[in-house]
């Protein structure tokens, strides 16, 4: 149960979907310009 | 009382081939057979309420798409639409007649069962009862479901894929009930769940069925 | 504007819940290190039963308005509540592993939710499976007020049933203690920011995908 490795993980894969989705929402803003 | 000519029409139309009939006949008895041969008689004697019931279901499921598929391959759909009747009548009337099409072939599969798979049972009005309240359940949420056939691109395959999640509540209900019919215990609780089930399908169907009937 | 303020809130509140509830703050309580899995679980899962409401609400809505944004609306919001509800399942049944020795003990909460995941993929195959869009929308929508039925069974199955999965808002009160209470309510707000942003998204996909489809 390594927490500290755990919590990286979850930084890491948290970090990807929020990044994910902001550049889908900037992709979608440059198509309905 | 106008969607029992509904009831009357799709009867007629079944007397004159015994298609629909036939096939869930010969399926019922298949896999009947095919259950005991594969199954020991110890095994057998603890599930064959529940393997009965999934008998039906499965048999059920296989033909029930058909009761608005064959209205549009014989391009009776519009006629039905222009009928001077609700539209909720041409679903009850077609519930009615998967009912009637549902205990032809339980009346003869049922005491079949009784004997291959060997159930004794304790009395014969409990298990009558919990048998027409699943039909019930059954042919509303069938006939429901298989007007999605008619604009769907799998057609009748759409039936059990929509059909088996939705009703998962009411058959692990009536499984239940139907082993205690067969022991002869109180199924007062399962009961009173299959019938509240019933009647909020019933009231969801009968009051969305005019949006699938249009176009 | 409002939409980047959903996602710096919801990436905030998640960063900061994870790093509480995983790192500091939070000794072991006699359940052991495993507990802290129940800080993702219990946001996933009730992220995933308001998906499943927002997809109901919207089913409604498209029956009464005929607004097809409302139908990119519901289907978003069940694609999202699958995903959180497969989440929900994965970590509830890795809990299930370290706490009571199985990963699956179909219990009745887990074979609810289990059945709600397959009802939402049904509803899914059942528009993937017709073409035009208002036939889709109608009959989707009428499909997900019945899908609704097994999410509401998957709430009560803990009062009904006797089960081992934990209830933690009894009659008594939150049997949690204050830390706890906080850093779960953060990491609930954080789900939800997520959800929220990603049902958003998902629905403007679909809306230009229909305007780009009908051209």
């Amino acid at each position: 149960m390594n927490n500290r490795g755990i919590f990286i993980a979850t930084m890491i894969m948290l970090t990807l979907i929020f990044a994910y989705l902001i550049y889908l929402d900037l992709k979608l803003r440059r198509l309905t310009r | 009382m106008k969607f029992l000519s509904i009831t009357k029409k799709d009867l007629k139309l079944e007397l004159r081939d015994r298609q629909t009939f036939n096939f869930m006949f010969l399926f019922s008895l298949i896999t009947l057979m095919l259950f005991s041969y594969t199954l020991s008689f110890k095994e057998l004697s603890v599930i064959s309420p529940q393997l009965l019931w999934f008998i039906f279901l499965f048999s059920a499921m296989l033909s029930l798409s058909k009761s608005f598929l064959r209205e549009k391959e014989w391009g009776t759909l519009e006629g039905l639409k222009l009928a001077p009747i609700k539209e909720t009548s041409i679903l009850a009337g077609k519930i009615i007649f998967n009912l009637i099409l549902l205990y032809t072939i339980q009346m003869i599969i049922f005491p079949l069962s009784v004997i291959i798979f060997n159930i004794h049972i304790k009395s014969l009005l409990t298990p009558i009862l919990v048998l027409t309240l699943g039909n019930l359940g059954l042919a509303i949420i069938g006939s429901t479901f298989s007007s999605f056939t008619l604009k769907s691109k799998v057609k009748e395959l759409i039936l059990p894929i929509t059909f088996l999640p939705v009703s998962f509540p009411f058959l692990t209900i009536s499984t239940i009930a139907l082993e205690k019919s067969f022991l002869g215990q109180q199924i007062t609780k399962e009961i009173l769940l299959m019938a509240i089930y019933i009647i909020a399908v019933a009231t969801i169907s009968l009051s969305t069925f005019s949006y699938l009937m249009e176009d | 504007m409002l939409k980047r303020v959903n996602y710096i809130i919801g990436y905030l509140s998640l960063t900061i819940g994870s790093y509480f509830s995983l790192l500091i703050l939070k000794p072991e309580k006699n359940l052991g290190e495993i507990y802290r899995i129940f800080f993702f679980h219990f946001p996933l899962a009730i992220a995933s039963y308001i998906s499943f409401f927002l997809c109901l609400v919207f089913s409604i809505a498209y029956l009464k308005k005929r607004n097809l944004q409302f139908d990119d609306l519901a289907s978003s919001s069940a694609e999202v509540g699958l995903l959180f509800c497969i989440l929900a399942i994965i970590t509830g049944a890795i809990f299930s592993k370290y706490a009571w020795g199985e990963y699956w003990c179909w219990d009745p909460k887990q074979t609810t939710t289990l059945m709600v995941c397959l009802v939402y993929a049904s509803y899914l195959a059942l528009r993937s499976s017709i073409d035009e869009y208002e036939t889709k929308a109608r009959s989707s929508s009428v499909f997900g007020i019945f899908a609704f039925f097994t999410v509401i069974l998957s709430y009560v199955s803990t009062r009904i049933w006797f089960s081992l999965h934990p209830t933690i808002i009894t009659r008594g009160g939150i049997a949690l203690e204050k830390e706890m209470v906080i850093i779960l309510l953060l990491m609930l707000c954080g789900m939800l920011s997520l959800c929220s942003s990603l049902i958003i998204i998902n629905k403007e996909i679909k809306r230009i995908e229909r305007k780009v489809r009908n051209e």
